[in-house]
């Protein structure tokens, strides 16, 4: 990655990726459907790209080349782009592609300021084992689902904001309706749930055979166990019909944000994961 | 050549005056193939609509164009020339041009961007294609307009959204529901306005539809042309415990609904989303209920609202696009700039082959000797020098052909290579074609087989 990181590409991928934000953004300020289609091919680029550099980069060096913090975030991106452009293409959802820009950028440029890990011979020799792989690429996968039911929670909120406003506006138009969002949040996290608990599943069976000394009071393991309590709690209010609508995506950008700051905290103040430090 | 547009439209002619120059579908095809045999037309399309009956033509003279074509009109409708010429529209030129990319793209329709009028010029052109009554010139002009007309609509969405307070309440559902079809509907009120509203979200394919009236009587006889059910005014709570979309249009003085019974039956929904319209004026449900999170109340204000904004939205959109149409036009005359060069370039190329086939006939006489392969590979250097020597010339005469000054510059082009009298001839042997082909056509006429 760090070959890469220098390349001529990865610095295309981000001017790219930049220019797709701003269209998106002229078509979300001034509904300008030419500038929706440039904004999507623009993203279809940086995915394109984004997809040779990462088989490229497991070609030349292995599967670890991800599971840092730094260049997890590249795969995590990667996987929301995917998710995002296939929802757009089957159900033509308006906004999707500037919502996910915005989310997609940020982490992004957060993977710029992470510091770049050292990875010793010693440690991917450890490391090597396809129980981790799987952990690993679970995890990506539910964080990836989590990210986007999060994006139609927000989306929804603005909706049902601009319904109660009586705003007749062009957002108003091109958001998709309350009903249709709200499925797509609870379609996400449906996935997300069970993507996630296998992950954990699979990462403490590793961690059991493989660490000699595996904790279950680090800050990492108690707060993922914390989030995927936090979402099988929305499972359960949604299938027990205890909430809905405006009530049900606030809870579900509160499940989020604990999720978003367990990655924080977890990275900060734990150790666990031994090559992301 | 000038192109002409001819007729008249809502915004020029009362309905009664429209109704009787109106061509039925199945005349068009008729009336276009007599027009073309009117003289100085050369190319011609009607376009009839209940809003519209316009004549684009092209025509070689501008003042004799417009008499055969008005004259046509008035023998066709059996009118007098002041029962029609006050309501006549007459353009020319880029006029005619600017006024049909207007009418197709729907600017010039009575609801601004729609799109049925793009239909209606398409299925003019069409038929106009199949008998023959257009050429070169319309051909481009119509594909361009109605290729304008289709950009316009996908880019712009300039027809989207509803114009009446009826969509409006339809497209508002929309936006809270998934899917209308499964949506019950719950129609309070069993009027006029009851039996519209509940016409179009029908129309939509929603799911059970009750209809709930002081007079049960009513409220079955309304419910029974939708396969709803009928029920009286002491059944509105219960029916609104499973309705997702309310409309609500009666005479009452008092609010029918109100916030209470909204909030009792709250439990009872989860929080299910309610999309209440008030239609009624006085209004039948308590405007405090917006206040309820689940509940979305809108009425009849709020329905206008949005279709003056929508209008408001398409005049906007329009203005955009009215600035694109110069742009098209700049494009179709560029285009009919190069038409004009192409009979000169013709004429060139014609000339110097001729030029080229007399050289070789001469080498022939005079060098008997050459072989047939020898000859061959003569003619095939010959062309060569023809063609080489050719290009730039004919290069120079297309820019010349969209040069502001094009006509004098082409009359220099064609001085210089003294082109006047083969473009004279091939003139005389075309107009003595179409002569031909009118003469015959008359005649198919007179002896009864068109």
């Amino acid at each position: 990655m760090e070959l890469l990181e220098s390349s001529f590409v990865y610095h295309l991928i981000i001017l790219l990726f930049a220019w797709s934000i701003v269209f998106s953004f002229i078509d979300f300020i001034d509904t300008n459907r030419l500038a929706s289609r440039v904004a999507f091919y623009l993203l279809a680029i940086v995915w394109g790209f984004s997809t040779v550099l990462m088989i490229y980069s497991v070609s030349q060096y292995s599967l670890f080349s991800f599971i840092t913090s730094r260049e997890g975030l590249y795969v995590y991106v990667w996987i929301i782009i995917s998710l995002s452009m296939i929802i757009n293409w089957l159900v033509k959802l308006d906004y999707l592609v500037f919502f996910t820009n915005v989310v997609s950028f940020l982490v992004f440029s957060l993977s710029i300021l992470i510091p770049k890990a050292g990875k010793t011979a010693t440690l991917v020799d450890q490391l090597k084992s396809e129980l981790l792989y799987v952990h690993i690429g679970l995890a990506f996968l539910a964080y990836g689902a989590f990210t986007l039911s999060f994006i139609f929670s927000v989306m929804y909120i603005f909706q049902y904001f601009l319904l109660k406003k009586k705003k007749w506006s062009n957002h108003l138009k091109k958001l998709g309706s309350l009903g249709k969002l709200e499925k797509m949040v609870n379609t996400f996290n449906l996935f997300g749930v069970p993507l996630m608990f296998t992950s954990l599943f699979l990462g403490v069976i590793w961690a059991s055979l493989r660490l000699h000394s595996f904790v279950w009071y680090d800050m990492k393991v108690l707060g993922s166990f914390f989030v995927l309590i936090m979402f099988s709690t929305f499972i359960y209010l949604k299938v027990s019909n205890r909430l809905y609508g405006k009530s049900l995506c606030l809870f579900n950008i509160c499940c989020f944000l604990v999720l978003f700051g367990n990655y924080v905290v977890s990275n900060l103040y734990s150790s666990f994961h031994l090559w992301s430090t | 050549m000038h192109i002409i547009t001819i007729g008249l439209n809502y915004k020029t002619a009362p309905i009664e005056v429209r109704e009787k120059v109106a061509f039925a579908p199945s005349e068009l095809a008729e009336a276009m193939c007599s027009l073309k045999n009117e003289k100085s037309i050369l190319e011609n399309i009607i376009v009839s609509t209940c809003n519209r009956t316009e004549i684009y033509a092209v025509v070689d003279q501008i003042h004799t164009g417009q008499y055969y074509m008005k004259r046509f009109l008035l023998q066709k409708f059996g009118l007098k020339d002041e029962e029609l010429s006050p309501y006549l529209i007459i353009k020319t030129g880029n006029e005619a041009i600017e006024h049909l990319f207007t009418v197709s793209s729907g600017l010039d329709s009575m609801v601004i961007g729609e799109t049925q009028i793009l239909g209606q010029v398409k299925d003019s052109y069409l038929l106009a294609q199949e008998d023959h009554v257009i050429g070169t010139i319309f051909n481009q002009l119509f594909k361009q307009a109605i290729t304008f007309a289709k950009k316009v609509h996908s880019e712009t969405g300039i027809g989207e959204n509803a114009v009446s307070v009826s969509y409006a309440a339809v497209e508002l559902s929309k936006k809270i529901f998934n899917n209308l079809k499964g949506c019950n509907v719950l129609i309070v009120g069993a009027g006029k306005m009851s039996n519209l509203a509940l016409q179009n979200l029908y129309s939509q394919g929603v799911g059970k539809v009750t209809v709930i009236n002081r007079t049960t009587e009513n409220a079955v006889k309304l419910a029974s042309q939708f396969n709803g059910v009928g029920k009286g005014l002491e059944s509105l709570e219960d029916s609104l415990k499973e309705a997702d979309i309310v409309i609500s249009s009666t005479g009452s003085k008092e609010y029918v609904i109100t916030e209470k019974m909204v909030q009792r039956i709250e439990k009872a929904r989860k929080g299910k989303p309610i999309f209440l319209v008030d239609i009624a004026v006085p209004r039948d449900i308590e405007p405090s209920i917006h206040n309820i999170s689940s509940a979305f109340l809108y009425d009849i204000d709020d329905l206008q609202g949005i279709v003056a904004e929508n209008l408001a939205e398409r005049e906007r959109e329009a203005v955009k696009i009215k600035q694109s149409i110069t742009e098209e036009i700049d494009n179709f005359q560029s285009w009919l700039s190069l038409l004009g060069v192409v009979p000169v370039i013709s004429a060139l190329r014609e000339k110097a082959l001729d030029i080229q086939s007399d050289t070789m006939t001469s080498l022939e006489r005079k060098l008997p000797h050459l072989s047939e392969r020898d000859l061959k590979v003569i003619q095939k250097h010959t062309k060569s020098i023809v063609n080489q020597l050719l290009r730039d010339p004919i290069m120079k005469a297309k820019e010349m052909g969209s040069s502001k000054q094009s006509e004098a510059q082409i009359a220099l082009f064609k001085e210089i290579f003294k082109l006047d009298e083969l473009l004279n001839e091939s003139n005389e042997e075309k107009h003595m074609q179409t002569a031909k082909e009118k003469d015959t056509l008359r005649v198919k006429q007179e002896l009864g087989y068109l």
